[in-house]
């Protein structure tokens, strides 16, 4: 696409008269020129992070000072850092394991026509659609022990009383499910998109050929559904990674750090001990692990996408 | 996939009751809280109490009335009403805001070729892949020096971390695909660069546009971290609002799961309007 615009923009250039094609040189940085200010707006505080993180800044001081690595150091040494760091790459590492195939499954089974399968899809997006913060307490009430609804679903089988939330284990699983409740159904959505933009030619080929669906999936749609499985590893890590919202609603990184993040170790750390340049040498952390994994995902995926199967290349 | 001839029509059955049970348990699944969270703000504070919950009771809109400040309000009840309206302003002015600045980045991107121009574009998709609270962190400093602290306008402007990049990428790509031959007609009939687009390229682009206003307003009032972090009472969105709720004394679960189902049924028509352009949406055009 931008390949043909650019060559129909070309032709039109040797058409108009040389002052205008001097105009178009600094007319689309004038367009683009507010949207440029925003962005310069958002390095700057970025840029301020990168330096907060070299210093011992506290809220509740006024003075601060240059102390280099220091925080990056102390870091390395902190148990609390270091157990909401592996909570956190714990809690992506086995959401994506359960997050992918459950959403693989579900596109497969909507991806067939059959009676209400058009409302379904549409119901779908509704986890989508809520703040995840709204989602946590809904779970929350879904979970309380006494009055939620899991736990009466659950009397029948002698399971009473269960504190979900208060228990370290439970309000970890649970965390897990209430994640995994609101990404598969875009994990799902993707994949959908993905199944119904396959070419029909190669299966109809192996169906007549008989081949067992195990060999379909594995040599045929695996494959050519590679860029939007990329695409969806991109989305997904990058959000689970920072994932804050359905936590604070819900355990508030409790009971004894079970479920605490590396966002949740973060905010703590700055409302309630006020080590803002502490805070921010953490936070640091997950920007360098999120940007590594998105850069390295984006690049395959952009390689992925060159072979044509839906996916705009760019 | 097109399926066997089936020899046997047992088998067959037997398959389609499997996919329709399958298909039960997903719409149970999906939708079990969404219920959970319409009864609960039916019911009345000793039902919802109640060991073991009950499913018959008598539904009452109690929760409703003192959410909007009817009647004994309890605590954080009629300010529930300042709080979604704080969504609007914010949400809203975010959303206007970016479609203001970002409209003609998105348009250059589109249509034209210059120097560091994919670079530029990707840094406002990077806004989206970088941890919020690297941002706000810093500014929650910054904004207290500038007298942006607690203010819309302040908030507004950190909303466009959410609300610009989602603009820019997907105004991009619709812009991209509309037919460039007719604007190129009009230019060389002599109209000016912005009539031609007012009056050529937006409106050719609607359906699209609409969807991305849409979806960037829904993004928008999801959020949740940057009205907690850089803002107070009178400026904070529903999303933190409905806190007040649950850290008081005791949870009242009837008012805050009224709340809740005031707070979602407004973007949850607008989500189902779009839905045919969500999933673009939400992978930034990657996804047509």
């Amino acid at each position: 696409m931008s390949v043909a615009s650019s060559h129909e923009l070309g032709t039109v250039r040797a058409k108009v008269p040389p002052r205008t094609r001097r105009q178009q040189n600094w007319f689309p940085f004038l367009l683009s020129a507010p949207a440029l200010l925003a962005l310069i707006g958002v390095l700057y505080p970025f840029f301020t992070a990168i330096y907060y993180s070299l210093t011992d800044y506290r809220l509740i001081r006024q003075i601060y000072n240059f102390i280099g690595f220091q925080n990056y150091l102390q870091l390395l040494r902190d148990s609390a850092f270091l157990h909401a760091l592996g909570n956190t790459l714990l809690l992506a590492g086995v959401a994506l394991i359960i997050e992918l195939p459950l959403g693989f499954g579900i596109a497969l089974l909507l991806s067939r026509p059959a009676r209400g399968i058009g409302i379904l899809r549409s119901l779908l997006l509704l986890p989508l659609m809520l703040p995840p913060v709204i989602t946590g307490f809904m779970w929350k009430a879904m979970l309380a022990p006494d009055s939620g609804l899991v736990n009466m679903l659950l009397s029948p089988f002698g399971l009473k009383n269960i504190a979900w939330l208060s228990e370290p284990l439970l309000a970890w699983l649970s965390i897990l499910f209430i994640e995994v409740w609101v990404s598969t159904p875009f994990v799902a959505l993707i994949l959908l998109s993905g199944i119904q933009a396959l070419p029909k030619e190669p299966f109809e080929a192996a169906d007549v050929d008989g081949a067992p669906f195990g060999f379909i999936f594995r040599k045929l749609m695996l494959p050519m559904l590679k860029p939007f499985i990329i695409l969806v590893l991109m989305f997904r890590i990058v959000d689970v990674l920072k994932l804050f919202d359905v936590i604070f609603a819900t355990t508030g990184g409790g009971p004894l750090q079970a479920t605490e993040t590396l966002s949740i170790s973060v905010y703590k750390e700055v409302f309630q001990y006020y080590n803002l340049g502490y805070a921010i040498a953490k936070i640091m952390v997950l920007f360098v692990i999120n940007y590594v994994a998105s850069f390295f995902l984006a690049s395959r995926w952009r390689k992925a996408s060159t072979f044509d199967t839906g996916v705009a290349a760019r | 996939m097109t399926d066997h001839v089936q020899s046997r029509p047992n088998r067959e059955w037997l398959r389609s009751a499997g996919i329709y049970l399958a298909m039960g348990l997903l719409l149970v699944y999906i939708l079990l809280p969404i219920l959970w969270i319409f009864i609960l703000s039916v019911k009345s504070p000793s039902d919802i109490v109640a060991v073991p919950p009950k499913l018959l009771f008598r539904p009452t809109i109690k929760n409703y009335s003192e959410l909007f400040g009817y009647g004994a309000s309890l605590v954080g009840g009629s300010d529930f009403l300042a709080y979604f309206k704080n969504s609007l302003i914010v949400s809203g002015g975010a959303v206007l805001f970016s479609l203001i600045i970002g409209i003609f980045a998105a348009y250059a991107l589109a249509r034209f070729n210059f120097k560091g121009k994919e670079n530029i574009a990707f840094t406002f998709l990077s806004f989206r892949f970088v941890p919020e609270l690297t941002i706000i962190l810093p500014l929650y400093v910054i904004y207290q020096k500038l007298g942006l602290y607690n203010t819309y306008f302040g908030l507004i402007l950190v909303y466009q971390l959410v609300t610009l990049p989602l603009l820019v990428w997907l105004l991009r790509s619709y812009f991209e695909e509309l037919p460039i031959n007719i604007e190129h007609a009009a230019r060389t009939d002599g109209y000016p660069w912005f009539s031609v687009f007012w009056k050529i390229t937006l409106p050719l682009a609607k359906p699209g546009l609409a969807a991305t206003v849409i979806l960037s307003f829904i993004l928008a009032w999801n959020n949740f971290i940057f009205g907690l972090i850089l803002g107070s009472k009178s400026t904070q969105p529903v999303t933190v609002g409905i806190l007040s709720f649950i850290s008081s004394q005791e949870v009242q679960w009837g008012q805050m799961a009224a709340g809740t189902v005031v707070a979602i049924l407004p973007e949850i028509i607008l989500a189902f309007m779009i839905q045919r352009y969500l999933i673009r949406g939400l992978t930034f055009g990657a996804v047509k």
